[in-house]
């Protein structure tokens, strides 16, 4: 122990002392922040003097000639440089009745002149007197016809119409004169700065201590488009995009229910991007619910851009090698899950939403499972999970079989492969190893290469690959089929993340097979599954309903008929776990005259 | 925590690693005798000579070959014989002249000389049935002439391998019944008994059939023969009919190819057959049937004054194929006729074949021995009642049913007319 703390402190940087008062104040710009609640008339070196007390340099003079470094800041100190904002700051941070007031605060917050994109529009609300305001946005997250039309014009023109007066001009104007669909006022400084970086537009007036925020988003997005890695055949086509409101409405678009509830979290101390929980009242568990909005209000970091990245974040074993949260851009399966009892997570501005809690056998699951007749979705299931099985397993099976256990093979098989190899230079454990590398190379270039020259990759790729390693005895025929077959299985795993993980794990089993034969597979596969059953997602050990938990409908390995199907699996706690009564076809047991084909329930 | 860790899965991938054999072996190190062949050696007690597959000759190579080895194509087999003590003191001196590792992990057939196994096999087998690598699903075969000049002159036609040969022709014969079913593993089983006598299947060179072949009348199956007198011209160069049986080890005997149909019926190991016999209405017609077992013999032993009685009651399914006489055998007094005729030759034929080993051969190769156990209760009366001895004396009782059946799918038996 004592070995690494000293590593560590090698290769610590220690600032001298001398430069102490400046290495303490970095956050120049959010000590400034923290100052908009003082009064403005304070100096700029009355500022510098109110950073002090938040270095720890008083006790210690910065001059002392004994102690010429100090201790580096801790990962545990960081949130007191960069996150000054506590409850009761945000709460001091109130819209001052002064238009000039609030302006100057505004433009020190969003740090004006240097920053050009938020745009300060002055005018004059045409009443009698006319009252001065100022429209504040982003330049480029609103949409300036909509702000024009529907903004500027009623306000600055069709405010001179005679008018019953309200009681307050703000109460004039939100009844009266702001037709935008969605307006709101608010006299904390701070939902407005969010609400003007969401895209809306905020409307300071003099005399007012409170702003209207209109929603005004309209920034260039991608349209709804076809899911690109989860396509089907028989179901909807449509996938998320970029846009979080656009998502949300994808998702309520096919779950009319009062029930379902949006809410949202700021993710990122910096970025603080919205995310959306989404789950079911009455139906979700409750403490499955409160567990991710805690998680979620309780990480601490900057920035947060991608779901990938949340992902990471929540998991609870960040050090398996299997996904513990399912991934989807697909709406339909969101609705799927949410209706299941999951709770559904989407980021801002990221086309995938997270399913949480996910289990093994969900990974293996698609949307068209479902929209199919069950016999084909259960064939569906198996072939996947074959071509799991064989992505693992198949090239650690092969090199065990032709290194150790060539009584397995038949004879005519051996004969073709003892008689493919016999020019081959290397030992087969290399030959394999090199193709798949190889392999995994051709994977890794398909994607990043530009798609002008894609097809170049592939037909180089064949070549390499089908004919001429064969050709030149470097590799033999045989190999070329396990490795082709190896390649299809893993990518008809239908999670792109566990496809990841079937990749390392094959080559670990390649390992394991060269090195102990059968029996070393073997090891693997048990340990694989002690490391399988220990993880837990969100509560939900990882290989429900096969391991721990039973209660189970039957859709797990096979995809059973949906009018079985009536609980809710039950490892998800669900709070109604009646998905259907035992009826569900209710036709059937209606008296008929004669004939009786009703089968089935 | 962290450092003890670290330190615990240390010392376990170490000792994972402590494990391993080691012995990776590529498929082309190792070279795969695909026959195993045992005579009398001129100087020394085994003469054994080896079948090994040559993968480029069998295998036929892969597409990469073609360039390289265009003209020549190599022999599919190898074949040495080495003069030794015991067979895997000849697999080391096979090494002498041979580079890769010989492995017995696919060998098919061993074939024994009638010489050797008149001898006794036993000490070269109970060798190989304790090495690690070899398979008691291997097929053991008595060779009427050398086993060396078998192998060495034997290539099947139709097979590039004489490992597949001999697989496919194996297999087969639980449709045809002219040879036992004869894997090393049912071999030894047989030979830790004394209840009953192990049997193996019998194999020659083919030659010249004999000259006096049965006359028409006389010849009322065609599995009188042994192998190599068949009258058979073409085909593969050795020929498969009849059993070679043993008493302990030793082989006591042979049985043509129709007794060993018998054999199969009696210990269940055949399938199915297509049985030809003269019509009963009128022999110069023959009447062709397909045999199955519609359940496994009924077996049972009974002693009166130290004299055993043996009762064997089989239960056949029958259907006719084809009846050259035009007569209608699915009418209920004809067939019960056919039946009735039927019974009787096969149990005529069971009746021979049983006097056959216990007068010829005093071996007991049909099991009588294993119901023979629950006359005694006590181990020492069992030893007192010496069941090899007591069997040449036993009696039989032989029933034989058989039902002919699915006439039905037959459309007409008497296509032309009824006579």
């Amino acid at each position: 122990m004592a070995f690494w703390s000293g590593l560590k402190e090698l290769f610590t940087f220690q600032a001298p002392v001398e430069q102490a008062g400046e290495q303490e104040t970095p956050p120049g710009q959010l000590g400034q922040k923290e100052k908009k609640d003082q009064p403005k008339e304070k100096t700029r070196a009355e500022k510098e003097t109110e950073l002090l007390p938040l270095s720890p340099s008083p006790e210690m003079p910065s001059r002392e000639p004994k102690s010429r470094f100090r201790l580096p800041v801790r990962a545990a100190a960081w949130p007191k440089f960069h996150a000054p904002k506590t409850k009761t700051e945000i709460a001091q941070k109130k819209i001052a009745a002064s238009l000039e007031v609030n302006i100057t605060r505004l433009k020190e917050i969003f740090h004006l002149p240097q920053n050009r994109d938020i745009v300060f529009r002055d005018f004059s609300i045409g009443t009698n007197p006319p009252v001065t305001a100022a429209l504040i946005f982003v330049d480029g997250l609103t949409d300036r016809n909509l702000q024009n039309s529907h903004v500027l014009e009623p306000l600055m023109f069709l405010s001179r119409l005679r008018l019953d007066p309200g009681p307050t001009l703000l109460e004039t104007i939100m009844t009266r004169l702001l037709p935008g669909n969605q307006a709101e006022t608010t006299d904390d400084l701070n939902t407005v700065v969010d609400a003007i970086l969401d895209g809306s537009t905020a409307i300071l007036i003099d005399f007012c201590p409170k702003a209207i925020f209109v929603e005004t988003k309209g920034w260039e997005h991608r349209t709804v488009s076809r899911p690109t890695a989860e396509l089907v055949i028989r179901g909807p086509q449509e996938g998320f995009t970029e846009t979080l409101r656009v998502n949300t409405a994808l998702i309520r678009r096919s779950f009319h229910s009062p029930d379902l509830v949006t809410e949202f979290i700021k993710i990122g101390r910096l970025s603080r991007l919205n995310c959306a929980v989404m789950y079911v009242n009455g139906l979700t568990d409750p403490k499955l619910a409160a567990e991710v909005k805690n998680r979620l209000n309780h990480l601490a970091t900057d920035y947060v851009g991608e779901s990938g990245v949340l992902e990471q974040f929540i998991e609870d074993n960040t050090f398996g090698f299997v996904p513990q949260i399912l991934t989807t851009e697909r709406p339909d399966r969101v609705v799927a899950g949410l209706t299941e009892g999951q709770v559904a997570l989407l980021l801002e501005g990221n086309p995938f939403a997270l399913l949480v809690p996910a289990t093994f056998f969900a990974l293996f699951h698609t949307a068209e499972d479902a929209y199919i007749r069950w016999p084909y979705g259960t064939i569906l299931r198996f072939i996947r999970l074959f071509g799991f099985f064989m992505a693992t397993f198949l090239p650690g099976i092969y090199i065990a079989v032709i290194g150790y256990h060539h009584e397995m093979i038949p004879t005519d098989l051996l004969m073709s492969i003892a008689a493919a190899r016999e020019n081959v230079p290397f030992p087969s454990v290399v030959e394999l190893l090199v193709m798949e590398f190889v392999f995994e190379l051709i994977r890794e270039a398909g994607i990043r290469i530009p798609g002008l020259i894609g097809p170049t990759l592939s037909i180089v790729g064949a070549l390499i690959l089908g004919q001429a390693a064969v050709a030149a005895n470097i590799i033999s025929p045989i190999l070329i089929i396990v490795v082709a077959v190896t390649a299809i299985g893993s990518f008809a795993v239908p999670n792109y993340i566990l496809n990841f993980s079937v990749r390392l794990l094959q080559f670990i089993y390649i390992f394991l097979g060269a090195i102990f034969g059968i029996w070393g597979l073997v090891v693997g596969i048990y340990i694989q599954l002690v490391l399988l059953s220990g993880i837990k997602s969100f509560g939900v050990p990882f290989l429900a309903p096969l391991a721990t938990i039973k209660q189970a409908t039957a859709d797990v390995f096979i995809r059973g008929p949906v009018w079985k199907q009536e609980e809710r699996p039950g490892f998800l706690k669900p709070q109604r776990k009646q998905r259907q009564p035992k009826v569900s076809r209710k036709w059937i047991n209606q008296p008929k005259k004669g004939n009786s084909n009703a089968s089935g329930k | 925590m962290k450092r003890k860790f670290c330190l615990f899965s240390f010392i376990l991938i170490c000792l994972l690693f402590q494990t391993g054999c080691w012995g990776f072996r590529e498929v082309d190190e190792e070279a795969f005798i695909m026959i195993l062949g045992l005579d009398k050696g001129k100087e020394n007690l085994l003469a054994l000579t080896v079948q090994i597959a040559v993968p480029r000759g069998m295998g036929g190579g892969g597409m990469g070959q073609g360039g390289s080895a265009a003209g020549e194509q190599a022999k599919p087999t190898m074949t040495i014989t080495v003069e030794c003590r015991s067979i895997l003191a000849g697999l080391n001196m096979l090494n002498a002249t041979l580079e890769r590792k010989p492995s017995l992990a696919h060998l098919k057939v061993i074939v024994v000389s009638e010489e050797l196994a008149r001898q006794g096999i036993n000490a070269y087998l109970t060798q190989l049935l304790r090495y690690f690598e070899f398979r008691r699903s291997t097929f053991l075969v008595v060779s009427r002439g050398p086993a060396q000049k078998l192998i060495r002159q034997f290539q099947p036609v139709m097979e590039n391998n004489p490992a597949k040969f001999a697989e496919l022709f194996m297999g087969r014969q639980r449709y045809v019944g002219f040879i036992p079913f004869g894997q090393i593993h049912h071999f030894y089983n047989d030979l830790k008994l004394i209840t009953v006598q192990p049997v193996a299947m019998l194999v020659s060179l083919k030659e010249k059939p004999p000259e006096n072949l049965p006359a028409k009348e006389e010849q009322s199956s065609e599995g009188q023969f042994y192998a190599g007198q068949l009258p058979l011209k073409g085909g593969n160069n050795i020929e498969l009919m009849g059993t070679a049986v043993f008493y302990q080890d030793r082989m006591v005997g042979v049985l043509n190819g129709e007794e060993t149909l018998i054999l199969n019926l009696l210990r269940g190991w055949l399938k199915q057959t297509l049985l030809t016999i003269p019509d009963p209405a009128n022999p110069k017609y023959s009447i062709s049937l397909r045999i199955k077992m519609e359940r496994k013999p009924r077996l049972k032993v009974t002693l009166n004054q130290d004299r055993p009685k043996i009762y064997v009651r089989m239960f056949l399914d029958g259907e006719i194929v084809s009846a050259q006489s035009r007569i209608n055998y699915g009418s209920p007094a004809k067939l019960s006729l056919l039946e009735g005729e039927l019974n009787k030759l096969l149990a005529e034929k069971t009746q021979n074949l049983i006097s056959k080993t216990q007068d010829e051969m005093q071996a007991d190769i049909f099991g009588f021995g294993n119901k023979a156990r629950r006359l005694v209760v006590t181990w020492p009366q069992w030893q007192k009642l010496n069941w090899p001895e007591l069997y040449p004396q036993a009696q039989t009782s032989i029933t034989v049913k058989i039902h002919l059946r699915r006439f039905g799918l037959l459309r007409n038996i008497n296509p032309t007319g009824a006579p």
